[in-house]
This record gives structure tokens, C-alpha cells and sequence, in this order.
């Protein structure tokens, strides 16, 4: 690596500062000499000590310089050499690399999350933990964990319970309505009542003051607002109507509860049926099972010939 | 007249009551009670005059409550309706030989639990 003119200058003039104990004795000699005529152009010895430091400068760092390239091929040297090694390797053993491919790559995405996540805090791994989980559940790949939330018959009777609580609460309003109801009819045959008086009063002074026309107006007027409170109290009657019809149906509340007990029973009765099944007698240990066995479509199963390659291999 | 309604279900007490005072009764003139085994506690303090009761209860159903009360108690010959879900011909029939005067499957209108209830207090 060659130094650029600059770079040059720059070292030379940071010789003017002493750094080092062999300097010191020019340094004195520098100083004394700016003491001593500060103004005074450099002496030719001055010079030629300058000149002399200079080159033996440039010497250090042409040594420099040769030990770099020496370093960068020794470096390039050892590249070189690790790449054939690696060429050997997988031109020696191209079916372990490619089985530890493929063992990298079903294991790549379980590593994924934990690999980005070195670095993160406790909440952030949780979080895609989690996520990753939850894919897995949603493929089929795990199943759901036992919890309340996922036990099927605690999950079916709280849906029950709840809809018992919620039907129950749908009753009040329409209970609440009928009762308002009644009290609007009471109210209403108050009015009714009272208006009836009124028609009276005034179809008896209509009839005996017929010229004065205020009489039979307010009479009319009378008849109106009774026709009126008919049709409020017919309204009422066909809204209760309504009110009762939707309290006979919400029976159909009571009955989607038992279908859904029916199912809980019937679940309850398959879990110690399988129970049942499956349960041994004494206790049991476990036995060590075989992870491969003749028919087993795995591609990490030995054939005869490769049986044969390796007991060779191994026997020499 | 006195009337015990007998269901596990609140809403279902509070929907036969609803009928009932359609029918012109208040709320006066019915119980209730949650399982079989209150049902006999309340028959066992008061008088009744019709007992509506369902089957499917907890602690003591609908079927054992109408042979209790058929076989012991100050209450045997009261008129009794079996208010279920239970639709099957076979537990029709087991129902009215364990004493019950009649018997409605749910869903039911109110025109029917009168019908009903006009046909056993008669």
C-alpha cells in the first residue's frame, strides 16, 4: 500500500512534534535553536538531520507497507487453502451436507424467532413465541394446550350458564316493558274515563245550548281524544301481545341449554369410555421405542449397500 | 288457587309464570322451586293446587318428584302437568304411569298450558 503525497506531508510535519525519548535530544536542539534565533531560516545541518529523520521514516514505513502485502498473502493464503479444504469436504460427504440441509431447514423456522431475538426483551420474545405457537396450532402442527379456555365441556357449560345468565337479563326488559305497559293502560283508562265525563257534559250542554257552536266543537274535540286513547290502549295490547310471544320463544332458550348438555354428557361418557381404552392396569415405565423401522418412508433410513460402505468404513 | 312451578331453568320458571298470568292468575298465586327435592320441601309447608313440573333437574328430577308425591305426603292426589323437553312416546307413557294427569312438550303457547290446566282442574 503506497502512502498519497498528503499523507506524507502530514507525517512529516507531525515529526516537527516529538513523540518519542530518541527524538528528545533534536527536540532540544530545535528549541534552542527557535530560543535562539526564532526568526532564522534552518541551518543546513538542521537540514540534512531533518532530511536523514525523514528518509529513515520513509524506510519504516516501506517496511510497513512490505509486511502488509506479506500479512495479505499469508491471509489470502489461508482463504485459499480453507476453500479447498471445504471443496474436499463437500465433494467427500455431499449426502451429509445435503441431509444437514435439509435438517437446518425444518429446524430454520423454530430458530427463526430465536435468532432475531437475542437481543430483545423478556415481553417481545414472549409476544413471538407466542405468535409462533399459535401458527403452529392453527396448521395442526401442535394441539391446543389443555386450559380452561380449550377444555370442550367447561367451554360448553359456560356458554350455558352465561346464556342462562343473558336470557334471564333479555327477561327483565321485557318484563320491565309489560309492566310500563300497564301502567300507560291505567293511565290511559284514567283518560278515557275522564273524557267520557267530559262528552257527557258537553253532549248535555250541546243539546240544550244549540246555537252556541263552542258546545258541540269541544264535543267533537272530545270524541277525537277518546278515539285517540282506543287506539293508544289497542297499540299497548298488540305490543304486550308481541312482548309475550317473544317470552314463549326465548323457551327456545331452555331447550338449545339441554342440547348443549346432551353433548356435554355425551363428551363426558366418550373421555371414560377412552379412558377405559387406553388405561392399563399396573403402573407402567416407559419403553424405548425404535425410531426407524423397516417401511418407515424417512429419507434418513440406510440402505443395504450404504449398511455395507460404512461397516467398511469403519472397520479399517 | 295455588300453583307450584317446579323447572332448574329461571327462565323457564319465569316464562310459565308469564303464561300463568296470562291466564288471569298473579303472582301471588304461584311458587317456585329450582329442583325436586325443593319442590318437596315447599309441598311439604304449603298447600298446592296444580304442580307444573319439568323432568331434567338436578338433585331430584321431574319423574321422581311425581312418584314421590304420589306415594306419601298430604299432596297425592294433586293435579299434576309434566312441562319437558322430553318428546318420546316412551316417556310420554312413562310419565303418566308414574302419576302425571298431563303433559306438554317444550316449546309450548299459552293457549295450550290453558287448555291443559282447564282440563285438570276440572
Amino acid at each position: 500500500m503506497s502512502m498519497s503525497q498528503e499523507e506524507i506531508e502530514a507525517l512529516m510535519n507531525g515529526l516537527e512534534v516529538p513523540e518519542e525519548d530518541s527524538t528528545s535530544s533534536e527536540e532540544t536542539e530545535e528549541e534552542s535553536i527557535e530560543e535562539d534565533t526564532p526568526s532564522q531560516s534552518m541551518s543546513e545541518d538542521d537540514i540534512a538531520k531533518l532530511l536523514s529523520s525523514t528518509n529513515e521514516e520513509e524506510e519504516i514505513i516501506e517496511d510497513n507497507e512490505s509486511k502488509n502485502a506479506d500479512v495479505k498473502d499469508d491471509i489470502s493464503e489461508v482463504l485459499n487453502e480453507i476453500d479447498n479444504m471445504e471443496d474436499d469436504d463437500i465433494s467427500s460427504d455431499d449426502e451429509d451436507m445435503l441431509s444437514q440441509n435439509d435438517l437446518e431447514e425444518e429446524t430454520e423456522e423454530s430458530n427463526e424467532f430465536l435468532e432475531e431475538d437475542n437481543s430483545d426483551d423478556d415481553a417481545e420474545f414472549t409476544e413471538k413465541a407466542k405468535n409462533w405457537t399459535e401458527k403452529k396450532i392453527t396448521k395442526g402442527e401442535f394441539p391446543f394446550p389443555a386450559e380452561p379456555s380449550t377444555k370442550v365441556v367447561s367451554q360448553l357449560n359456560e356458554v350455558a350458564n352465561d346464556s342462562e345468565e343473558k336470557a334471564g337479563q333479555i327477561f327483565d326488559v321485557l318484563s320491565f316493558i309489560l309492566d310500563d305497559n300497564a301502567v300507560i293502560q291505567k293511565s290511559n283508562k284514567n283518560m278515557v274515563s275522564f273524557l267520557d265525563k267530559e262528552i257527557e257534559l258537553l253532549n248535555a250542554l250541546s243539546n240544550k245550548f244549540p246555537n252556541i257552536n263552542v258546545f258541540d266543537e269541544r264535543l267533537k274535540e272530545a270524541q277525537a281524544m277518546k278515539e285517540i286513547t282506543s287506539d293508544i290502549a289497542n297499540r299497548i295490547s298488540a305490543e304486550d301481545m308481541r312482548l309475550f310471544e317473544a317470552m314463549e320463544l326465548m323457551q327456545f332458550h331452555d331447550i338449545n341449554r339441554q342440547k348443549i348438555e346432551r353433548v356435554m354428557s355425551v363428551i363426558r361418557k366418550l373421555t371414560v369410555y377412552l379412558n377405559n381404552l387406553f388405561e392399563e392396569d399396573d403402573d407402567y415405565e416407559e419403553i424405548a421405542v425404535a425410531k426407524h423401522i423397516h417401511g418407515d418412508s424417512n429419507s434418513d433410513l440406510v440402505g443395504a449397500e450404504d449398511l455395507d460402505a460404512l461397516i467398511a468404513e469403519f472397520s479399517k | 288457587m295455588k300453583i307450584l312451578i317446579v323447572d332448574d331453568s329461571s327462565t323457564m320458571r319465569r316464562i310459565i309464570g308469564n303464561v300463568v298470568m296470562q291466564l288471569g292468575f298473579t303472582k301471588d298465586d304461584f311458587d317456585e322451586a329450582e329442583d325436586g327435592l325443593k319442590a318437596w320441601k315447599e309441598l311439604s309447608n304449603k298447600k298446592y293446587d296444580v304442580i307444573l313440573t319439568d323432568w331434567n333437574m338436578p338433585n331430584m328430577n321431574g319423574l321422581e318428584l311425581v312418584k314421590r308425591v304420589r306415594s306419601e305426603g298430604a299432596h297425592q292426589s294433586i293435579p299434576i302437568i309434566m312441562i319437558t323437553t322430553e318428546g318420546g312416546k316412551s316417556e310420554v307413557i312413562t310419565a303418566l304411569k308414574a302419576g302425571v294427569n298431563n303433559y306438554i312438550v317444550k316449546p309450548f303457547s299459552a293457549e295450550i298450558l290453558k287448555e291443559k290446566l282447564d282440563g285438570v282442574l276440572k
